[in-house]
């Protein structure tokens, strides 16, 4: 097979996928979770901002409200705020640019960062397996070889994935302009359709992790719960890699590691502008390479 | 595929394999920053402080004593007085000390505050303000024209109060002690201030409005400028 013909039925299942999910409302599905969730961690957020509005309105003497976000704006543009946020963000610059976000839109990105490799990793775990199980594969793998399946399955999923985490901006959208006062609409769904490439580009090793263990077995739920425990791996070492123990006694394994770990680049992701195109190329490597884990065994499993 | 499968490998390899000369001489280079951070740290000898201060004393010559208070009971030597009665001594230095105490609480309150509470005072100012106003509109929910209303008193009581406080700034900056008499004026004017404005906000409203509203939503001390604190600063600095 050349290698525009392989690229070509990469692609073809890549859209044959996108369309199947498209007609079996499994788009829908995927969609609807990925806005509930972005929607329940602004509601979160809301919460958190309200108790503390309440317990500063009992301080200052002041009416508390029903509805959360007066005093955000205030707080921002305070020169103590700043110093408080210069500890979290030492760049002057980035700090600049971190400072004149809706607060909204920073939640949503740090937050997205903990909640999408699981949210893809579940969404990756669904790409193969159900087909071996019930052995519908076969009748794709008469056309086309079998790392054009997972590749084209890979990009359909990325597809899918990158349409959901694109609507799942609507989630803080609703809770900021329905549940909350002050927050700009405008601004806040600039920022957070800009923060949307980014995000996508993180969920790609872990996407590839979930079709890795879709290729390793059948059952759905185990892949499923094989990809979850991945993604928490990925995490456990990612804090191992700040441990001071093992810079002192193995600092090779965390040079070794920690290349690998889409965590490593995590925080390149935040930022104006196009800076996070190297890291975000990077981790869609990773995300290819993490797909072909569990190849091995597809490629030599009797479907 | 596999070209990109190929790619992606050598991609992931690249990172590992690549990268550890360079992480390894950074983490080197981060060890020689930190040695030369925690000798840094530990260097805390306070030599050359003390000489620079021994040798600011040799220039200036004795450091000078403060001037010896007048003996209010006469030309009688106070040491002898204060032997001949232990306890009215003990008495008076007892006064003295309240006294003075007294006298370092009323001189100069907002010279002696520190600038970050000033910061922490301007910050609550600026929270209540935005915390006041919100709720007014979430209780109230008045038309944009009743808004305008409210606005105009709020932006009328500031400029009245920053006017007060300007005068009183102007006063202290060209010397002149305000009298007991001024300060009550002061403090009238402001209360009268405050007083119309909240009059204007509550005529801005309907009754039905009003009914509605919790009393503190309307407290003008809430509506206050946070400019105020700026302009108490400077006055403090002046003094």
């Amino acid at each position: 097979m050349s290698a525009l013909t392989s690229l070509r039925d990469a692609l073809a299942v890549a859209s044959f996928h996108v369309r199947r999910a498209r007609r079996t409302r499994t788009l829908l599905a995927l969609c609807v979770v990925y806005v509930i969730a972005a929607g329940g961690v602004a509601w979160i957020f809301r919460t958190v901002v309200h108790h503390m509005e309440k317990a500063a309105a009992d301080v200052l003497r002041v009416p508390q409200t029903d509805t959360p976000g007066a005093m955000i704006d205030t707080l921002r543009t305070q020169d103590e705020f700043r110093r408080m946020m210069e500890g979290l963000i030492p760049d002057p610059q980035l700090l600049d640019w971190a400072m004149g976000l809706p607060v909204l839109t920073v939640s949503h990105f740090w937050m997205a960062l903990g909640l999408l490799p699981f949210l893809a990793a579940a969404a990756g775990s669904e790409v193969l397996a159900p087909s071996v199980h019930d052995r519908s594969l076969r009748f794709e793998l008469v056309r086309t070889g079998r790392l054009e399946l997972v590749y084209g399955r890979w990009l359909g999923q990325a597809a899918l994935v990158a349409l959901a985490t694109t609507l799942s901006v609507v989630g803080p959208l609703f809770i900021g302009e329905v549940f909350m006062v002050e927050q700009p609409f405008g601004q806040t769904l600039q920022v957070l359709v800009g923060m949307t490439p980014p995000l996508v580009a993180w969920t790609l090793p872990f996407l590839g992790l979930g079709v890795a263990t879709s290729q390793l077995t059948a059952n759905t739920n185990f892949a499923r719960i094989l990809a979850l425990l991945g993604v928490t791996t990925t995490w456990v070492f990612y804090g191992l890699t700040f441990s001071e123990r093992i810079k002192e006694k193995a600092p090779w394994a965390i040079d070794l590691i920690s290349p690998l770990l889409p965590q490593s680049y995590m925080a390149d992701l935040w930022g104006p502008g196009a800076g996070w195109l190297t890291s975000g190329g990077i981790l869609l490597g990773l995300g290819l390479a993490f797909a072909l884990l569990g190849y091995p065994r597809f490629a030599r499993r009797n479907v | 595929m596999k070209y990109v499968a190929v790619a992606a490998l050598a991609l992931v390899l690249g990172l590992v394999l690549g990268g550890l000369a360079p992480r390894a001489e950074l983490r080197a280079l981060e060890n020689q920053v930190a040695e030369a951070r925690a000798s840094d740290a530990e260097c805390r000898s306070t030599l050359g402080q003390d000489l620079a201060t021994l040798m600011a004393g040799a220039r200036e010559g004795r450091a000078p004593q403060p001037p010896r208070d007048r003996n209010p009971l006469g030309d009688r030597d106070p040491d002898a007085l204060a032997a001949e009665n232990p306890e009215a001594a003990e008495l008076a230095a007892e006064l003295d000390a309240e006294r003075e105490a007294a006298g370092e609480a009323m001189a100069d309150p907002i010279r002696d505050i520190d600038p970050e509470q000033l910061e922490l005072a301007r910050t609550a100012l600026e929270l209540r303000r935005s915390q006041a106003r919100a709720a007014l509109l979430e209780d109230a929910q008045p038309s944009e024209r009743q808004m305008e209303d409210i606005d105009n008193a709020v932006r009328g009581m500031n400029d009245r109060l920053m006017g007060l406080a300007g005068e009183l700034v102007t006063m202290i900056e060209s010397g002149q002690e305000p009298s007991r008499y001024d300060a009550m004026s002061f403090a009238a004017d402001a209360l009268d201030t405050m007083l119309a404005a909240e009059d204007d906000m509550r005529s801005a409203l309907d009754p039905d409005q009003l009914e509605g509203i919790d009393d503190s939503v309307l407290d003008p001390f809430s509506f206050v400028d946070p400019e105020l604190v700026t302009l108490l600063e400077s006055m403090g600095a002046a003094e």
